[in-house]
């Protein structure tokens, strides 16, 4: 490795301090020495480490498997450095852009989303039922996936999106119930995944964000066949999505996104309206409708449990 | 970047650009694709990721070209549909401009822009103004620098503590500066609009309001009238609780009593504390120049000789330059559009705060019962089984993490498409406020939603708040509601008057 002025250069320099660590970010930057700036937003980076993005975000962007959540004395100065192509250097104290300090990784911790909370039948469909007071139909974003929230049949006025999704939601809510041929569901999943991944503006597409939404619901509920039926067509789809949508839609597949989405899916578990209401408003500041399309993928899943009860036993969903 | 060309149907042109490498948050791609589907001649717009998925809807709505098809997931597809190729040039050129706004790439690196206030300073040494609009964690933090750096300052930023918001007005008074905000949108310094602030004319009206949109209302109708504003100078929407004591709004009565090019000076606030109204009044007694006091929605308060207590925004600007806006309207609405039959409540859906609350001072004077998620004293808190109700819609419970509705027209799309499909709705009241800032078309937003409408629609009145020298030029604007069958009046208060007006009509 090349000798970089960035290994002299002390933590206490860099402009942002690391508070947390989502596992997935963890995962790709442990034992990496260099990567890239590839993307910069206003309150966020990403960086490619060996193939993988990672985020790098402002702490009040909320906690994410993906992300290195940063937070600073002044504003977002620690970002100064960041240009797309910039070259990153990463020591265990240190990420360095363009040999600058810019933000200091001791002390880091782990961040871990909520963890899954003693649930039944009973408290999933109470928390089903609060739904519709902390998501009120004239609250749902006219963009997005968010108007099959309640169902697959979209609320609203119809958008190119919602139009190209419908199909694909209706076959993934089937397959949920269990009316589809076992022997055609890998059809299913890959044809549907197909249609919903990469599909709506944005960095994370709404269809991706749906399908994130799934994955996590499946893993916390502990659906570990639909999950993995899931997760090989998700992987095998991550092509037709763009890089930082995939990098979500791994750490997904691994159960695991941002701390909002989380939020919500364990408050309907657990059938607690009052943190389903904190949820719901902090899911609807991500993105432009990426909160409400990842959580119209919690509630196909959550309300399809709920349709099989024989499935649920002991907190776990047997499916 | 690639760009290709292809006829479409019907005569249409289809332009599509491909961008490889440029990442836009998703508020952003939106934000400029309604631009651009906004303009003069644009059939649609698009603005997304290549991926296969989104080339598929692309392709089914006619607006991709061969270039757009080549496009993968790591390219940023442009796709219009226009009427000719001009038209596209045009699109194309204002997508280019919108895209290389909010971008962070190399090459800008080459043109040093200053990242601090301190450095600011050191490269402007006369400055003596800050305007600071940063997250609301970060937001007392820099204001305290730009005071040590003997700056006044603007916050637009909001979700400032209130203790914050108290320390950082006791240290600009005792440094002699004046503090404007937190979440103060709209300021005018000498013929120079801050933030949400309209074209208005210079003149001798000084303004100090604790609303921006009550800023905006007095300063375009004053330019209306025919008067001019010298200075508008916005304080914050809590300067007259009891916590914070009107502390800027004393200092910017004593900037503009110090001003000689102010004569009249407008007060705009909502209900103040008593304390507080008592207190800033004694100071206006005290002060050689004139005053129109408008306290929206207060109690009768007894004022010193040299002031007047107005009960709206609309009587506020009259009195203040003397003129009635009648005389001066060009517009009012065809009065021959009933509500039907069955129809009884009268919905107000406002992106101004202070505009929601002047409706609710007609509603109240008319004394029809209304409810509101921003009542003032005499109005119910809006509920489920509420009759009339005026929202306001730039509330934090519908802001929170989205652009403001005037940004964003489509925050209010929701609710606007709800109350033309409720079959007890009889008018659907509604404000338009432009300016800097401001949405570039909200008219179009609105006249969208209104022509997917059913014919037997309830009435829709509407107000615009602006001058006709505002970037998208408020007599355009009113003509474009008025196309979609808008009942226009003249101004807020007189719109909710003549909302009352129509429901008079099928009782």
């Amino acid at each position: 490795m090349p000798l970089n002025v960035s290994s002299f250069a002390s933590p206490s320099e860099a402009l942002g301090h690391g508070v947390q660590i989502g596992c997935f970010a963890c995962d790709v930057i442990d034992g990496a020495r260099s990567g890239c700036v590839t993307a910069v937003f206003e309150r966020s980076g990403y960086i490619e480490v060996d193939g993988d993005w990672v985020c790098v975000a402002n702490v009040d962007a909320g906690y994410n498997a993906v992300t290195i959540s940063v937070r600073s004395s002044s504003s977002n100065d620690w970002l100064d450095h960041f240009q797309v192509g910039a070259p990153v250097v990463i020591t265990p104290s240190l990420l360095s852009i363009s040999d600058r300090p810019a933000v200091n990784l001791l002390p880091l911790t782990l961040w871990s989303p909520a963890v899954a909370p003693c649930w039944s039948l009973a408290t999933l469909s109470r928390g089903l039922q609060t739904l519709a007071k902390w998501a009120p139909d004239a609250r749902l974003p006219a963009d997005g996936l968010g108007q099959y929230l309640y169902g697959s049949q979209a609320i609203g006025v119809a958008t190119r999106e919602s139009d190209a999704a419908g199909g694909a939601i209706a076959d993934l809510t089937q397959w949920l119930r269990g009316v589809v041929d076992p022997t055609g569901e890998s059809g299913v999943l890959a044809r549907s995944v197909r249609t919903l991944i990469g599909l709506g503006p944005g960095l994370t597409p709404s269809g991706d964000d749906f399908l994130v939404g799934m994955l996590i619901a499946l893993s916390v509920c502990g659906a570990k066949r639909w999950q993995h039926q899931l997760a090989n067509a998700v992987q095998a789809g991550l092509q037709g999505t763009g890089s930082v949508s995939q990098t979500h839609l791994k750490a997904a597949v691994k159960g695991e996104g941002g701390e909002a989405l989380h939020q919500a899916l364990v408050a309907l578990m657990a059938g607690e309206g009052d943190r389903l209401g904190h949820a719901v408003s902090a899911l609807d500041r991500v993105g432009h409708t990426s909160g409400w399309d990842g959580l119209a993928g919690v509630v196909t899943v959550l309300r399809a449990i709920t349709g099989r009860p024989f499935l649920v036993r002991d907190g776990r969903c047997l499916s | 970047m690639g760009v290709g060309k292809a006829t479409g149907c019907d005569m249409s042109v289809v332009f599509n650009q491909v961008r490889t490498g440029v990442f836009l948050d998703s508020v952003v791609l939106m934000r400029i694709s309604r631009e651009l589907a906004d303009l003069e001649g644009i059939e649609e717009a698009a603005l997304m990721i290549g991926t296969p998925s989104n080339l598929a809807i692309l392709e089914r709505a006619g607006l991709l070209s061969e270039l757009g098809r080549q496009a993968g997931g790591g390219d940023l597809v442009l796709a219009v549909r226009a009427r000719d190729a001009a038209t596209a040039e045009v699109a194309a050129t204002e997508a280019e401009r919108a895209l290389e706004r909010p971008s962070r790439t190399g090459s800008q690196a080459e043109t040093w822009q200053p990242r601090t206030l301190r450095s600011a300073c050191s490269v402007m040494t006369d400055a003596n103004f800050a305007l600071v609009s940063v997250p609301g964690d970060f937001a007392a933090a820099e204001a305290r620098k730009a005071l040590r750096l003997g700056l006044h300052v603007m916050i637009f930023s909001d979700n400032v503590p209130l203790e914050e918001e108290v320390a950082l007005k006791r240290e600009a008074a005792e440094a002699g500066l004046l503090v404007m905000g937190p979440d103060c949108g709209t300021v005018i310094i000498g013929g120079v609009p801050l933030a949400f602030a309209n074209q208005v004319s210079r003149g001798d009206i000084g303004l100090i309001g604790a609303s921006g949109t009550g800023i905006q209302e007095v300063s375009s109708l004053i330019t209306r009238l025919g008067g001019g504003v010298s200075h508008a100078l916005g304080v914050g929407g809590r300067d007259l609780s009891d916590a914070v004591g009107g502390s800027s709004t004393f200092a910017a009565l004593k900037l503009l009593n110090n001003d000689p090019g102010t004569r009249h000076v407008v007060l705009i606030s909502k209900p103040p504390s008593t304390a507080v109204a008592k207190s800033i009044l004694t100071e206006v007694a005290a002060s050689d120049k004139t005053f129109s006091i408008c306290f929206i929605g207060a109690a009768p308060l007894s004022v010193p000789s040299n002031a007047t207590l107005l009960r709206t925004l609309k009587a506020a600007a009259e009195h203040a330059v003397g003129t009635s806006i009648n005389a001066v309207a060009k517009e009012w609405g065809d009065g021959s559009v009933l509500p039907g039959a069955g129809r009884s409540r009268i919905v107000g859906l406002f992106c101004g705060g202070t505009l929601a609350a002047e409706a609710q001072v007609v509603f109240i004077d008319e004394a029809v019962s209304v409810a509101s998620n921003a009542p003032i004293p005499g109005v119910s808190q809006l509920v489920a089984a509420s009759h009339h109700v005026l929202v306001d819609l730039g509330d934090d419970s519908y802001t929170r993490g989205r652009p403001h509705p005037m940004i964003d027209p489509t925050v209010r799309e929701g609710e606007l498409v709800r109350a033309l499909g409720d079959p007890t709705v009889a008018v659907v009241l509604l404000d338009v406020v432009i300016g800097h800032g401001a949405h570039v078309n909200p008219a179009s937003a609105i006249a969208r939603v209104l022509c997917k409408a059913s014919p037997d629609r309830p009435v829709v009145i509407a107000s615009v708040t602006g001058t006709k020298r505002d970037p998208q030029d408020r007599d355009a604007q009113a003509s474009i509601l008025r196309d979609a069958g808008v009942l226009m009046a003249p101004t807020n208060a007189d719109a909710a008057r003549l909302a009352l007006t129509c429901l008079s009509l099928i009782d």
